[in-house]
């Protein structure tokens, strides 16, 4: 007799990175991204104690898109819907330097940056650029593969990236002028 | 260069920390085994809500509380059928996916005068965030879209929102099942839900010739029954 939970937890280590990847490119808060990746697993293992499942992945990600979904009621997502948002963008993207696909921002850029400052300077930065570090750091997904997530140009996703790195060390450089 | 990165990959695994989550996970599990203290809890709400209301009616009426037949009595008339549902109300077949917020540029001739009542009806300690045109849903084959008219009210994490149209449900509607069940708040009919699992509920209901969506999130029943009756009661001074 199969122990469902040491399968759950086999399921839940093996899925992780792809649920909460989904979950981090489709919520509107990486805030919230912990609390909805519990709420899938939470169900998931209601259902997997009741039923066998067929296809566990395809199941799970249909449980995370609902919860995604759900968890933002339509007037709060209506709520936060700004009129000037893709103008914004439109215009963030006239200043993208022609940023080489073969270029290595770290060397460029991050020589010396200190990985907490990075850290903290990000938490400041709107939810779209947290997303865009967090898959390129912890996902190590590149440029291309965060442009389809997102569905995003690439050319924004670099600048995402660059612009942030080049204000972080702007500031690390005033900082130790003074 | 390579440290900065994986500095990087370890703020995140401990931001989103695989063990932490699997933890919670467990011990929430464990902890929604018995449905027991649900069940008396969802009883206790039902009286809560039921004594609360006494008073309003007492005071309309003039007459003492009376223990039982609390509901049903004539003046403020309160049967409360809250459906749970699992999916947001906002997804209806046949409508068009998406809203966005009206053109303000367009001049559109509405009777606001028979909204303006909302205003009024801020609960106590919530602050009335300001009232707007927005569009709801509409048909997918006539692409027109429906001008809305929201109100929301905030306290902290607690708000509501109430939105109103004259052409037709704002967000759409429920496919109700047949297991629905609908409520009457002081006269005034209206389906009452509730999302499985969350604090939010949605009102539907019909009220002067416009169409209502009150949506809440973080309040609790009783606090829901007061301002529907206070919706009600000051929509009704307006007639």
């Amino acid at each position: 007799m199969i122990d469902l939970t040491s399968e759950f937890t086999r399921i839940y280590e093996e899925s992780y990175d792809k649920v909460l990847k989904y979950i981090v490119c489709h919520c509107d808060n990486l805030e919230d991204a912990n609390d909805i990746l519990q709420e899938t697993y939470l169900d998931f293992y209601r259902a997997f104690h009741k039923h066998e499942i067929q296809n566990v992945e395809h199941y799970l990600m249909g449980i995370a898109r609902n919860k995604v979904r759900k968890h933002y009621t339509l007037l709060y997502r209506l709520k936060s819907i700004s009129l000037f948002s893709q103008i914004k963008d439109a215009e963030e993207l006239k200043f993208v330097d022609m940023i080489a696909d073969d270029s290595n921002l770290e060397e460029e850029l991050m020589m010396h940056l200190d990985a907490e400052e990075v850290w903290n300077h990000l938490k400041k930065k709107r939810q779209v650029i947290q997303k865009v570090f967090m898959l390129y750091y912890y996902f190590e997904m590149t440029h291309k593969e965060i442009a389809e997530e997102l569905s995003v140009n690439e050319s924004y996703v670099k600048n995402c990236l660059y612009r942030t790195l080049k204000e972080i060390r702007k500031e690390m450089d005033e900082h130790v002028e003074r | 260069m390579n440290m900065l990165k994986d500095e990087m990959k370890r703020k995140y695994e401990h931001q989103f920390d695989r063990k932490k989550n699997y933890q919670s996970i467990i011990h929430h599990k464990e902890k929604k085994k018995s449905f027991g203290p649900q069940l008396i809890t969802v009883m206790a709400c039902m009286i809560v809500v039921t004594a609360l209301s006494m008073p309003m009616w007492n005071k309309k009426n003039d007459v003492p509380s009376a223990a039982d037949s609390a509901i049903q009595e004539i003046g403020y008339e309160i049967i409360l059928n809250i459906n749970t549902v699992n999916e947001s109300v906002n997804e209806t077949p046949g409508l068009s996916a998406g809203v966005f917020l009206a053109d303000q540029d367009k001049k559109v001739q509405i009777n606001l005068n028979k909204l303006n009542f909302l205003k009024e009806c801020c609960p106590e300690g919530f602050e009335l965030q300001g009232q707007d045109m927005i569009c709801g849903i509409g048909t997918v084959s006539s692409k027109e879209n429906s001008t809305c008219y929201r109100t929301c009210y905030v306290l902290e994490e607690k708000n509501i929102c109430v939105v109103a149209s004259e052409r037709y449900w704002p967000f759409g509607r429920y496919d109700v099942s047949e297991n629905h069940q609908s409520s009457s708040i002081d006269g005034v009919k209206m389906d009452v839900f509730k999302q499985e699992d969350h604090e939010v509920y949605y009102v539907l209901f019909e009220m002067n010739d416009m169409y209502f969506d009150v949506e809440t999130k973080g309040i609790t029943e009783s606090e829901l029954v007061d301002f529907l009756l206070n919706l009600v009661e000051k929509a009704g001074d307006t007639k």
